[in-house]
C-alpha cells in the first residue's frame, strides 16, 4: 500500500464519517492500516496509533487538514474547513484579477491564490512592505517608532490604509491628544536599516469608537482646520466630471458651457491649489474670501515673477 | 535518485492540485516543471490521487471523479479540490493580507454583489486583525468601458487630455486594466491601428458604439509607461514644508538645504500641462532657479487664469 494512498484514504474516510471514528474503525476500514481487532495497550495497537498520528500530522502540515482527538470518547473528528469551497473560489478569482505587489512577492506554490496565472490579471496594486509591518504592530498593539519630517515619532497605530494613490497610517502620537495620519512613503528610518522599530506588545488599546473608514477619509475638505466655507465654482463642461472626482461638490447650476458646483471647504490652501490645478477651466465665484485667496495667489505669482 | 519523502511528495501534490484548480487546468508537463519534477515522476505521484477508491465494511469510498487527467495530458479539477475543501487552517499572515487586499479591491470594482467574497473577506479580516482600509474608487465610466470590451464594441466618449483639451473620440477598447491607482484602456481610435493608452477617468462621457472589433491577443498590465520624453524638470528654491505640498505625481531629487533654511530641489513632472500646473501652484515666494524660461512660463500661466477673475 502506497503511503499517499493510505493518507489520502484516511482523509476521505474522516470526511465521510464527520461524526467521528475510533482507532478501531480506522484500522478496520482504511486501506494501509488493516490491523486485526486491536487491544488497547497492545504492541499492534500502539503501532497503529503511532502510524495514525504520523498520518494525521502529514495531513495537517501538507494539506492543512486538521483532525481533533476527543480524549473522553477516543474519537477522531475532522475539524471544519476554514473557507467554504465557494469562498475559496471567490478568493482565487480575486487573486487572479488583482496582482498585489509588495507583500509576499514570492508566494509559495500551493498557498491560496499563489498558482493563478498572469492571464486574466487586470489590476495591479502596490503595497509597501510597511503595510505588513504596521498591520502586525496594530494586531499586537505594539507602538511604532519612526522618523517623519525630520522628527522622531512614537505612534500607537490604529489603522493602515490607502487613499487615492498613497498609503497612510492613522493613530495617536505620544505626547499628543490628536489623532494623526502619516504618509508611508514619507516615513524615514531613525537608526539602522529598518524604517520602524517596535515597542512592547499589548501596550495600548484602540478606542472603542474608532472608525477606521472615517479616519481614512483624507480629503482635506473633510478634515481641514479652517472654518467651514461653502464655495461656488464654475467649471467648464468637459472638466466637471474630473473636478467632482477631485473635490466633490454638487451641481447647482447647469449650462451648456459649464456648470456651477457647490462645495464645502475646510482647508482653504488645499482648495486653492486643487482649483488652480484645473487652470482656466475652473473659476471660484464665492465666497469672497476664497475668491480673494485664489486671485491674490495669482497676482502674487504674476507680480513676483515680473 | 533516492526516493522522495512523504512530505516532499505531498508538497508537490499540493502545488500541482492548486495549479489545476487556480488555472482551471494545466498540462502535466508544465505542472511538473513548476513543481520541479519530471512529467513521468509527477504522473506516477498522481496515480493515488486520480484513482482513489476503497471499500470499507459498509461502503465504497473514493474520489475518482475529483481530478481528471485527460488524453491531452491536461490535469483538471472536475468537481472541487476536495483536499483544499478540508483545509481547516487559515492562511498565513502574508497570504491572508495579500488575499484581503486582492479581495477588497475586486469587491470595490464589482458591479454585482459578491456574497461569497464578502464572507471570505470577513474571515481574513479576523486573521489580519488590523484595520486595513482600501478606499478604491473606480471611474464613473469603467462599467461602460468594460461592457464594450466584453462585447467587442467601440466606446464613444468625450476625452479630456492631460493638457485639458477635450474632443469626441471613438475607441476600440482592447484591454481594460488598473495600475498605479488609475484605470486605463488599451486600444486605438476607430479607423486607425495606432495603439494607445487612455485613462478612463478622463472620459467626461462614454457610451457603447456600433463599431465592432476582433478581440486582441491577451495583453499584460504594463509595468511602466515610457514618459521619458515628456519629463520636465525644474529646479526650485522653497521652504522645506512646501516640498511635501507639491502637487503629485512628481519626482523630487537633488534636495539641498540652504544656509537660510530654505531648500533647493529638482522637481520632475510629466507633460507641459503638469509643468504649468506645478509652476502656478507653488507658493509665490518660491523661486524658479532653472531653467529661467520657466519663470516666464509661470507668469504667463498665472496671467491666463487671472484673466478669468478680472472679467
Amino acid at each position: 500500500m502506497d503511503a499517499t494512498q493510505r493518507v489520502l484514504g484516511l482523509a476521505v474516510y474522516l470526511e465521510k464519517c464527520r461524526a467521528g471514528v475510533t482507532l478501531d474503525d480506522i484500522a478496520r476500514d482504511v486501506p494501509g492500516y488493516e490491523a486485526g481487532e486491536l487491544v488497547a495497550g497492545s504492541r499492534e495497537w500502539e503501532t497503529t496509533r503511532k502510524r495514525l498520528q504520523r498520518d494525521l500530522d502529514l495531513l495537517d502540515t501538507s494539506f492543512a487538514v486538521v483532525v481533533d482527538y476527543d480524549e473522553a470518547d477516543h474519537i477522531y473528528r475532522l475539524r471544519s474547513a476554514f473557507f467554504t469551497t465557494e469562498e475559496r473560489l471567490a478568493l482565487i478569482a480575486a487573486a487572479a484579477a488583482v496582482d498585489v505587489e509588495g507583500i509576499d512577492d514570492e508566494p509559495v506554490l500551493g498557498e491560496l491564490g499563489a498558482a493563478v496565472g498572469e492571464q486574466g490579471r487586470r489590476i495591479v496594486l502596490s503595497v509597501p512592505s510597511l503595510v505588513r509591518q504596521l498591520s502586525d504592530a496594530i494586531r499586537e498593539r505594539r507602538p511604532v517608532r519612526f522618523g517623519y519630517h525630520g522628527r522622531e515619532r512614537t505612534l500607537r497605530a490604529y489603522a493602515v490604509g490607502r487613499w487615492r494613490t498613497h498609503w497612510y497610517v492613522v493613530g495617536q502620537e505620544d505626547g499628543s491628544d490628536d489623532r494623526r495620519r502619516y504618509r508611508l512613503d514619507r516615513i524615514d528610518a531613525l537608526d539602522g536599516p529598518d524604517a520602524l522599530s517596535f515597542g512592547e506588545a499589548n501596550s495600548y488599546d484602540i478606542p472603542a469608537g474608532f472608525d477606521s473608514v472615517d479616519a481614512m477619509r483624507l480629503d482635506p475638505n473633510d478634515w481641514g482646520p479652517d472654518p467651514l466655507a461653502v464655495a461656488l465654482v464654475r467649471v467648464d463642461a468637459d472638466h466637471v466630471h474630473t473636478f467632482q472626482r477631485e473635490l466633490g461638490g454638487r451641481v447647482v447650476d447647469r449650462g451648456a458651457a459649464g456648470q456651477t458646483l457647490e462645495i464645502e471647504v475646510r482647508h482653504y490652501a488645499s482648495f486653492r491649489d486643487r482649483v488652480l490645478g484645473f487652470g482656466a477651466h475652473a473659476l471660484v465665484l464665492a465666497p469672497p474670501e476664497l475668491v480673494a485667496l485664489v486671485r491674490d495667489h495669482l497676482v502674487a505669482v504674476v507680480q513676483g515673477t515680473r | 535518485m533516492p526516493p522522495r519523502s512523504k512530505e516532499d511528495v505531498f508538497r508537490i501534490l499540493t502545488s500541482v492540485l492548486a495549479l489545476a484548480e487556480e488555472r482551471s487546468s494545466i498540462s502535466l508537463t508544465e505542472a511538473a516543471a513548476l513543481a520541479g519534477v519530471s512529467r513521468d515522476e509527477l504522473h506516477k505521484m498522481l496515480q493515488p490521487v486520480l484513482y482513489l477508491e476503497f471499500r470499507t465494511s459498509s461502503d465504497v469510498m473514493g474520489k475518482t471523479q475529483a481530478f481528471l487527467l485527460d488524453e491531452s495530458d491536461y490535469l483538471t479539477v472536475t468537481d472541487s479540490n476536495w483536499l483544499r475543501d478540508l483545509g481547516a487552517r487559515p492562511p498565513d499572515r502574508d497570504t491572508a493580507l495579500r488575499l484581503l487586499v486582492a479581495g477588497t479591491v475586486l469587491k470595490s470594482v464589482s458591479a454585482a454583489p459578491t456574497p461569497q467574497l464578502d464572507r471570505a473577506l470577513r474571515k481574513l479580516e479576523q486573521e489580519v486583525a488590523a484595520d486595513v482600509v482600501l478606499a478604491i474608487d473606480s471611474p464613473a465610466h469603467l462599467a461602460t468601458v468594460e461592457r464594450a470590451n466584453a462585447l467587442g464594441r467601440s466606446i464613444r466618449c468625450r476625452y479630456v487630455t492631460d493638457g485639458g483639451q477635450a474632443r469626441d473620440r471613438e475607441i476600440e477598447p482592447w484591454f481594460v486594466f488598473s495600475n498605479w491607482g488609475r484605470w486605463y484602456v488599451h486600444g486605438c481610435d476607430v479607423g486607425t491601428d495606432d495603439p494607445k493608452w487612455f485613462r478612463i477617468d478622463r472620459m467626461a462621457s462614454a457610451e457603447i458604439g456600433d463599431h465592432e472589433f476582433e478581440a486582441q491577443e491577451s495583453v499584460d498590465v504594463p509595468d511602466w509607461f515610457d514618459l521619458q520624453d515628456q519629463g520636465r524638470t525644474v529646479r526650485l528654491r522653497l521652504q522645506p514644508n512646501d516640498v511635501d505640498a507639491l502637487p503629485t505625481p512628481r519626482r523630487v531629487e537633488n534636495l539641498e538645504v540652504l544656509d537660510d533654511g530654505r531648500v533647493e530641489c529638482d522637481v520632475t513632472v510629466y507633460g507641459d500641462a503638469r509643468l504649468e500646473r506645478l509652476l502656478v501652484i507653488i507658493p509665490p515666494v518660491a523661486e524658479v532657479v532653472s531653467p529661467l524660461e520657466y519663470e516666464e512660463l509661470r507668469r504667463r500661466s498665472a496671467e491666463r487664469i487671472l484673466v478669468r477673475y478680472s472679467g
